[in-house]
């Protein structure tokens, strides 16, 4: 078995079948959470039982976090029971990657503790008056003798009120700007009673029972060893952890989707209609196989930016941004398009698989509002766009480099390097590592395919996708060139957003494309054959609607059946999950 | 070749790259762009300067600190400091 599958699969295992309303932590025990809007302590305690937290702490530091894919792969086991469960436990993540990224030796010694003892934390950045304009941030941080007097209030903050530790994102200069803020570490139990208070909770739509709420800061005096680096440094502190983060919130949309299209192929094969069963319509299996192909192109993107973090941190500014767009876009997409096939009982808040995926529908939609919203991600991509989208000429102080960086960013048994925050940029400098290896993706195609037993019409087909997606980021390139021609910049435009979706399904369809080349010969059957990857760029090029009566989509479809019927992860990297009582369809 | 001579060209080339570029962005003319007053009179936002040093990356073909614009006040502190940077690179 994968390596990469054993931390993952043996929470699967401790955690037990969510189907199963003996198991702690089951869809039914989610659901009476979601319906009384009651933040799930037991469920979460649950899963810190099993010690999860350690992964939220480098080994540096005393935990088990080394690798970011490795930390993706389990918040996936968490988002496909319960998105409440993994966002308190993902905001935790975020609030303590601050001090990963620039805390002292102290302070990092302090969140390791308390992390491991499985307190949550948070990080308390946006405002009633601004959300994602954080540098019109009001929340302010005054120097006082021994530190600083914090007032303000945050609001719609995740574990505002669970947490025992926040990261507070404050304005240290009257002015402002770029420097002009710095993020604190603030500790609840080290403020005096009359210095905080918390809001109250927030009803939403989705997550219903998060602690969704807020904290109001009065003269709240921190000690001068609670600012996190240097004065000033927390816009771009806040930056680089959110290039990071934002990546990771992946894992709740790819968690999301593999329990919406379990919930739905389990309907589909056992409910009859119209004398057959609804898997038999070809519209309904059409509509499956493209959830499925989203699921899969999602976890090709999202596991390559994981792995990017570690190989080309100075790139994560583009990666993350296009992963926090895509992949939450996508699944969204996906999980629509499967309540289409649920039909009625998509709608229902009990029944089928206790109501789970009206639940999921509701949660899963969050992941593309918060920490840089999909619109935002696109925004931070337009900064860099024309120049990523102009093909990279070697000059002499960036030689093209070979293709072992991609090498890195896909192989699935080759060990990461340690993740260095240092590293970690806010412009990738106009590069893409991946786009740039399309020529030498191209080239294998092409010459090195014939040799091993690929089959013809998948190397003509992803011939014809790879070359289209070259000329689609020329075709792109031009557009943007006109723009900047005619304007004098891109970045405020509304057409380069459409440029900035097209470059974000052209990456995806790149790195599908790369993921299959290089690990083709450890892919089970039938996924090692390819015909996925051909359906998945046709699929992001836009260019016809997939046939399902085809050879391609007749393996695809045997891949997901063989998934489901040996009930493994949605995966073209599976394993095995925790038995499963196929529900009959009500 | 005269260090000094050069370290005046490259800086004055920057200045004139940054004003151009400033206009372009801003949308005003070049001519009523002064090189001593701050970025901030001429409304550069935070995320605009951080396209401008990306376009001037291209231009100079190196990689720059995306904070550079918010460290330098005005388009002369920030062109000097890069001619120095750039001279002491190749020294």
């Amino acid at each position: 078995m994968p390596a990469l599958a054993t931390s993952a699969e043996l929470l699967e295992h401790c955690l037990g079948d969510p189907l199963d309303e003996a198991t702690g932590f089951s869809f039914a025990r989610s659901l009476e959470y979601d319906e009384r809007e009651e933040f799930p302590a037991p469920l979460i305690a649950l899963v810190q039982d099993f010690k999860l937290q350690e992964y939220f702490v480098p080994s540096a530091c005393g935990g088990k976090l080394e690798s970011f894919e490795e930390a993706l792969c389990l918040m996936r086991v968490v988002s496909r029971r319960d998105l409440t469960v993994a966002i308190a436990l993902g905001q935790t993540f975020l609030g303590a990657m601050h001090l990963w990224i620039k805390g002292s030796e102290e302070q990092k010694a302090r969140v390791s503790q308390l992390i491991r003892q499985g307190k949550l934390m948070a990080f308390a950045l946006t405002e009633r008056t601004h959300g994602g304009d954080i540098l019109a941030g009001e929340v302010h941080a005054r120097a006082t003798d021994g530190g600083y007097l914090l007032s303000g209030e945050k609001w719609l903050i995740n574990n505002a009120n669970s947490a025992e530790a926040l990261t507070v994102f404050a304005r240290t200069d009257p002015k402002g700007g770029a420097r002009g803020f710095s993020v604190f570490l603030v500790e609840k139990s080290r403020l005096r009673p009359h210095e905080f208070s918390i809001l109250p909770k927030v009803k939403t739509h989705g997550i219903r029972g998060a602690d969704i709420s807020g904290i109001l800061f009065n003269s709240a005096f921190l000690p001068v060893n609670s600012l996190i680096g240097e004065l000033g440094s927390g816009f771009e502190t806040a930056l680089r952890t959110l290039s990071v983060t934002r990546t990771l919130c992946a894992a709740f949309s790819l968690g999301a989707v593999d329990t919406a299209l379990r919930a739905t192929l389990d309907f589909a094969l056992n409910r009859r209609i119209f004398g057959g069963t609804v898997f038999d319509i070809p519209h309904a299996r059409r509509l499956l196989l493209e959830s499925f192909l989203d699921l899969l192109i999602c976890e090709c993107v999202a596991r390559a930016a994981t792995r990017a973090i570690h190989v080309i941190p100075d790139q994560s500014s583009i990666w993350s941004a296009i992963t926090k767009h895509f992949v939450p876009v996508t699944a969204e997409r996906a999980v629509q398009t499967l309540g289409v096939v649920l039909g009625a009982r998509f709608y229902l808040r009990e029944e089928h698989w206790s109501g789970i995926f009206q639940k999921l529908l509701r949660d899963n939609a969050v992941v593309g509002l918060f920490d840089g919203s999909t619109e935002v991600s696109l925004g931070m991509l337009t900064l860099q766009l024309d120049r990523v989208l102009t093909a990279r000429r070697p000059t002499p102080s960036h030689p093209i480099r070979s293709d072992a960086g991609v090498e890195k960013l896909f192989s699935m048994g080759e060990s990461l390097p340690p993740f260095d925050p240092d590293k970690l940029e806010l412009t990738a400098h106009g590069r893409n590592t991946l786009l740039d290896s399309l020529p030498l993706a191209l080239d294998q195609v092409e010459t090195g395919l014939a040799v091993d037993g690929t089959a013809a019409d998948v190397i003509e087909e992803l011939g014809r996708q790879t070359r289209l997606t070259a000329n689609e980021l020329s075709k792109e390139a031009q557009t943007l060139s006109a723009v900047l021609r005619r304007d004098g910049q891109v970045h405020k435009n509304a057409e380069t957003f459409d440029v900035a979706k097209r470059y974000c399904a052209l990456h995806a369809a790149v790195a599908c494309l790369q993921y299959w080349l290089t690990n083709r010969r450890q892919l089970p059957v039938p996924f090692a054959g390819g015909e996925w990857v051909v359906l998945a760029m046709q699929r992001l090029l836009g260019l016809r609607s997939l046939d399902v009566t085809s050879r391609f989509a007749n393996s695809v479809i045997e891949g997901l059946l063989g998934l489901h019927d040996s009930n493994a992860l949605f995966s073209t990297n599976p394993f095995k999950l925790p038995s499963v009582r196929h529900a009959v369809a009500t | 070749m005269e260090p000094r001579t050069d370290l005046q060209r490259d800086r004055k080339a920057i200045e004139r790259w940054l004003v151009v570029h400033l206009a372009l962005l801003l949308r005003i003319r070049p001519e009523d762009i002064d090189v001593q007053a701050p970025f901030a009179q001429y409304g550069l936002d935070s995320l605009t300067a951080v396209y401008l040093v990306g376009q001037l990356e291209e231009w100079l073909d190196r990689d720059l600190p995306v904070g550079l614009a918010w460290d330098f006040p005005n388009i002369e502190a920030l062109a000097k400091h890069l001619a120095e940077s750039d001279a002491t690179a190749h020294s």
